[in-house]
């Protein structure tokens, strides 16, 4: 299998824009993408665009065709949370395995305000077990009483991602909230409050990628490695143990870094799927950047801070950052290459060499991507 | 027969592969769960491959109602626009005795009396009146 690079990322600022549609949000951060790259989007020769929400039929040829009907293959992934890895990982594979040289991936989201509609034939409607944030939460009373974690450790995740997200010029928020803020917003899942889990928002996101041996010839950009993609679901038995592990994320985890030869010390700087705050803590476990149980130490003692031993979400994750499903994965990656190459701005982290970004959904999707200098 | 019944309104199940109404008078309410004689799970619900392990030869299992609260929240905002029970209100997720587990809205009991590992119960009851004046039966949860 052919090696995988990243040759450059482009973003739409996350938030809310009420005058653009999804076109204007994929659009502009597949221009990003390109430009940075230092590609011509007429080299490009497949394209992946991830989303969730339903746009219309054929979204990412409509993105697309704001810069050109080039004629190549254009596919259009759904997969939850996991959208942007998956639409990633599709490209990889098409690359790795030699099917093409060059594509690009993008992803954008515009969320409905509001209470998301449930079709009135939803069954679990009628048990008032249909919301996302009751699992976490959920998760949350159970970690507490597994772990003897006070809330408190819990909320700090946000506290440290708000703070932050006011170094990330693209983050929907940017204000700073104290713990007292955090623990006394209105309460959404016990024990998890509203600024314990993540705005729904819009924004959009690309990558580059390119075969390591012709990167080369398409861009004399600094390529980032893509060490390891990886993509699964839950079996039955990770499925049924979700309130109290992220089992599937721990197998994920193992793929990663069994495909790139790292192990998770190695890993400099990592963005997790914090929808949650509780989400960060267990993932964050599962993958194996802190030991299982103690990942709510960690926080506590800013280990996870930017300056910390494992910095987790030096862009503020989705909790200040927002998330548009299907442009956060992609997102994820952006950062992380920028993180490797030295241009994080004031969210960069000392000298990073090896990221990991993880993202895990509705449906028990979980994707790990592990990145690295070449 | 009840009045609703002569009137030609009934009771319906809202999922029927996992609450069952009874077919004839003195028969129970039933909660419907799967059980693989070859790798053993039992699960809520009723499937026709086991969700464990693929086999063709999962059995039907009627589940027992008793059971051990795993985890609980208390949820404040309505969790989709047609919601029409209490807020806030408690969601929990019970493992049973069978080794299946159920999730749904917790009843008849103070917040603050819910505890991780408190022996909890399956009841049934009516959630709302359908298009044609059914009653829907769903599964909740109560302290046992």
């Amino acid at each position: 299998m052919r090696e995988v690079v990243i040759i450059g990322g482009g973003l739409h600022k996350f938030g809310r824009f009420a005058d653009k549609s999804f076109v204007d949000l994929g659009s502009e951060a597949a221009m990003q993408a390109l430009e940075d790259a230092g590609v011509e989007w007429p080299d490009i020769q497949i394209a992946v665009y991830s989303h969730v929400f339903d746009q219309m039929p054929s979204p990412g040829e409509r993105v697309l065709r704001e810069l050109g009907l080039s004629g190549i293959p254009i596919m259009n992934v759904e997969n939850a949370c996991s959208a942007g890895h998956t639409a990633i990982w599709l490209a990889h594979k098409l690359i790795s395995g030699g099917v093409y040289d060059l594509a690009l991936v993008a992803g954008a989201e515009k969320m409905p305000r509001g209470a998301v509609s449930v079709d009135r034939i939803f069954p679990d409607r009628l048990l008032g077990t249909d919301m996302m944030m009751g699992l976490y939460g959920l998760r949350a009373r159970k970690y507490i009483a597994e772990w003897g974690a006070p809330v408190e450790a819990i909320a700090q995740v946000s506290v440290k991602n708000h703070r932050n997200g006011c170094l990330n010029p693209d983050a929907q928020y940017t204000k700073e909230l104290t713990l007292a803020e955090v623990l006394g917003s209105r309460m959404v899942a016990d024990p998890l409050t509203l600024y314990q889990c993540c705005p729904t928002t819009d924004g959009g996101a690309a990558v580059v990628l390119c075969a390591k041996e012709v990167a080369g010839k398409y861009s004399d950009r600094m390529p980032i490695k893509i060490a390891a993609s990886v993509l699964n679901t839950a079996t039955y038995k990770e499925d049924k143990d979700q309130i109290l592990e992220m089992g599937n994320t721990v197998r994920a985890a193992q793929e990663a870094f069994s495909q790139s030869g790292f192990q998770p010390k190695d890993i400099d700087v990592a963005e997790v799927h914090d929808a949650a705050t509780i989400g960060e803590i267990m993932q964050a476990e599962a993958i194996g950047l802190c030991p299982k149980g103690k990942g709510w130490r960690f926080v506590q003692e800013g280990k996870t801070e930017i300056y910390g031993q494992i910095p987790i979400n030096p862009s503020g994750g989705l909790q200040s950052q927002g998330h548009p499903l299907g442009a956060t994965g992609i997102r994820q990656l952006v950062q992380l290459t920028r993180q490797i190459k030295g241009e994080g701005g004031r969210m960069q982290v000392a000298d990073p060499k090896i990221a990991l970004a993880q993202c895990a959904g509705a449906g028990g999707v979980t994707s790990i991507h592990i990145l690295s200098k070449l | 027969m009840s009045s609703d019944e002569q009137k030609g309104k009934k009771t319906v199940s809202f999922k029927p592969s996992e609450l069952r109404l009874p077919s004839s008078p003195g028969e129970e309410i039933r909660l419907i769960g799967s059980k693989c004689p070859n790798c053993g799970v039992v699960y809520l619900g009723k499937s026709r491959f086991c969700r464990n392990c693929s086999s063709r030869d999962i059995l039907e299992e009627v589940l027992g109602r008793k059971g051990k609260l795993i985890s609980y929240t208390i949820i404040h905002v309505p969790p989709n626009p047609l919601w029409k029970g209490p807020m806030p209100y408690a969601v929990g997720r019970v493992a049973l005795q069978e080794g299946a587990e159920i999730t749904s809205q917790i009843v008849n009991c103070a917040f603050e009396k819910l505890r991780v590992g408190m022996e909890m119960e399956v009841i049934f009851e009516s959630a709302e009146r359908d298009e044609e004046g059914n009653d829907v039966i769903v599964y909740r949860l109560n302290p046992a």
